[in-house]
């Protein structure tokens, strides 16, 4: 298990700007605007918002696969992205790739094999994994013939197959079957139990009123409300949806 | 047990990301394609009925040969190295690579060495055919070996430096067509830099970015005195070196500062 070594929030942003310009010459587009966030220990965290409000680019600032403009984002009290850092996140980007001619089993072996697991311990920690997303009786078919929702499976096998202290979902439930999404919360759940941080990201919001503990909800790269679940949509008649509409329903119109 | 050090961990990941390379190329048949391709010419050389080139038959299939190495192993060094790096880089699968202990340089030198581990294949290929070829039309004449088998390392060494230049290129395309038309115009620029000329005006600093193909010309090396030749190719594989390592340093600074 990879311990967190801090004994302040699991993840930390703290004034973070993300801006994303692809050529020197070209107007910035402005993702996240001086956020503040603290994502606690052990909780299950929901990033909530319309299209192109700075979720995905929240996470992957976590993930260190982007930097920030300014500010900075530090994951179990390292700076993220760093050597440091790494280890502690599993990460389940939104539409999750792997090598189309590795069976599932071996892309998780490969995955393993990268975050320093080793034989006999790491086959038996893929067994897990997999049985615990429902691809045991898939696991020696190629990747490259999985459906949608059979490679999110496996991108959440990926994403905690290290155990992780920090798992990072984006749109975990993407192409889920029903099945498939009674699954992620069970594995939610499962990861809270034994004290890992989840950061999720979903527009079920159904679902994340299920499993998560707190929410924040981001609109065009600020954040407009942070809080516990109950707290936010308690105001709200208890619906998470209805909290959302009534903070967005003006200016998603 | 003690837990294996630092540095082994580091070079447990990029054997497994070289391991990668060679097993995706196997995947894609980029490696038979190639052999292919690069030992049509040479076998040819077989139904070739008149040598009078105004070279004896020998030098001929060498030059054949290393022609073959040259120019095949030139395509597949650049198309294999754009489609192996930057189908990750551009693709999703490293958004799950570099969140893991693996760091971009690991992730580089891993894909170095797996692809120089193709090169080697290859031309391990190209020369075993060249020496059944010479074997067969020579019969118990001399066989040139040591320019056949000696031209093979320099070009291999050419290979390297240009696996190693379109790494470069890769680090820092975002597109497979900018990266294979770039590395493609790089080599090719490396091999008129020769005309360049020593002069010391400001462009030479420029010029002196790209290797010099000709120091790997085997013609060239043939054409120096005995004596010579073997100072000569230890400077040969020191300036493949330098290169190799100026642009993997420079394409992994590159990929720390790329965003994904």
């Amino acid at each position: 298990m990879t311990p967190l070594t801090a004994s302040g929030p699991a993840v930390e942003f703290a004034s973070v700007t993300k801006e994303f310009r692809s050529d020197w010459w070209q107007t910035p587009v402005r993702a996240l605007a001086a956020l503040n966030l603290q994502v606690p220990v052990g909780q299950i965290f929901g990033l909530i918002g319309p299209n192109g409000s700075g979720k995905s680019t929240a996470l992957k600032l976590i993930a260190g696969l982007l930097r920030p403009t300014a500010g900075s984002c530090r994951v179990c009290g390292h700076a993220a992205g760093s050597t440091e850092a790494r280890p502690r996140i599993g990460f389940l980007p939104e539409a999750p790739q792997f090598p189309r001619f590795l069976t599932a089993r071996e892309s998780l072996h490969y995955c393993g094999g990268l975050s320093g697991l080793r034989g006999a311990s790491l086959a038996l920690r893929t067994d897990d994994v997999l049985a615990w997303v429902g691809l045991t009786s898939a696991a020696d078919r190629e990747a490259g013939t999985y459906s949608k929702g059979m490679a999110q499976r496996l991108g959440l096998a990926q994403a905690i197959l290290h155990d992780p202290a920090v798992v990072l979902l984006d749109e975990p439930a993407s192409g889920l079957d029903p099945v498939g999404v009674r699954d992620l919360t069970r594995l939610l759940f499962r990861l809270e139990q034994t004290g890992k941080t989840v950061v999720l990201t979903s527009h079920f919001l159904v679902q994340l009123e299920d499993v998560c503990d707190r929410v924040a909800l981001l609109h065009e790269g600020r954040l407009l409300r942070e809080g516990a679940l109950a707290e936010l949509a308690g105001a709200s008649g208890g619906r998470l949806e209805q909290f959302y509409l009534e903070q967005l329903g003006g200016s998603t119109q | 047990m003690s837990a294996p050090s630092r540095q082994l961990r580091s070079l447990f990941r990029v054997r497994l990301v070289a391991l990668m390379v060679v097993r995706e190329a196997l995947h894609l048949r980029i490696l038979p394609l190639f052999l292919v391709v690069a030992l049509l010419p040479l076998a040819s050389v077989g139904w070739l009925r008149e040598f009078n080139f105004g070279t004896a038959e020998g030098k001929f299939i060498v030059d054949f040969g290393h022609g073959a190495l040259g120019a095949g192993g030139l395509v597949l060094a650049v198309l294999a190295a754009v489609q192996l790096t930057l189908g990750d880089l551009e693709g999703r699968t490293v958004p799950m690579l570099l969140t893991r202990a693996l760091t971009p340089a690991e992730f580089l030198y891993g894909k170095l060495i797996g692809l120089l581990a193709l090169m080697t294949w290859f031309a391990a290929g190209v020369g075993g055919v060249l020496v059944a070829v010479l074997g067969w039309r020579l019969g118990g004449a001399a066989i040139p070996w040591a320019a056949a088998l000696g031209g093979l390392g320099f070009i291999w060494l050419k290979l390297a430096v240009t696996v190693a230049l379109t790494l470069l290129v890769c680090s820092y395309a975002r597109s497979a067509l900018f990266a294979t038309g770039a590395a493609l115009l790089l080599v090719m620029l490396a091999h008129l830099r020769h005309l360049a000329g020593s002069g010391s005006d400001w462009t030479h600093g420029l010029v002196i970015v790209l290797p010099d193909f000709q120091f790997f010309d085997p013609e060239r090396i043939a054409a120096m005195p005995a004596a010579t030749r073997a100072s000569l190719a230890a400077c040969s594989v020191a300036y493949a070196v330098a290169y190799v390592v100026l642009y993997s340093s420079l394409a992994g600074w590159f990929l720390r500062r790329r965003e994904y």
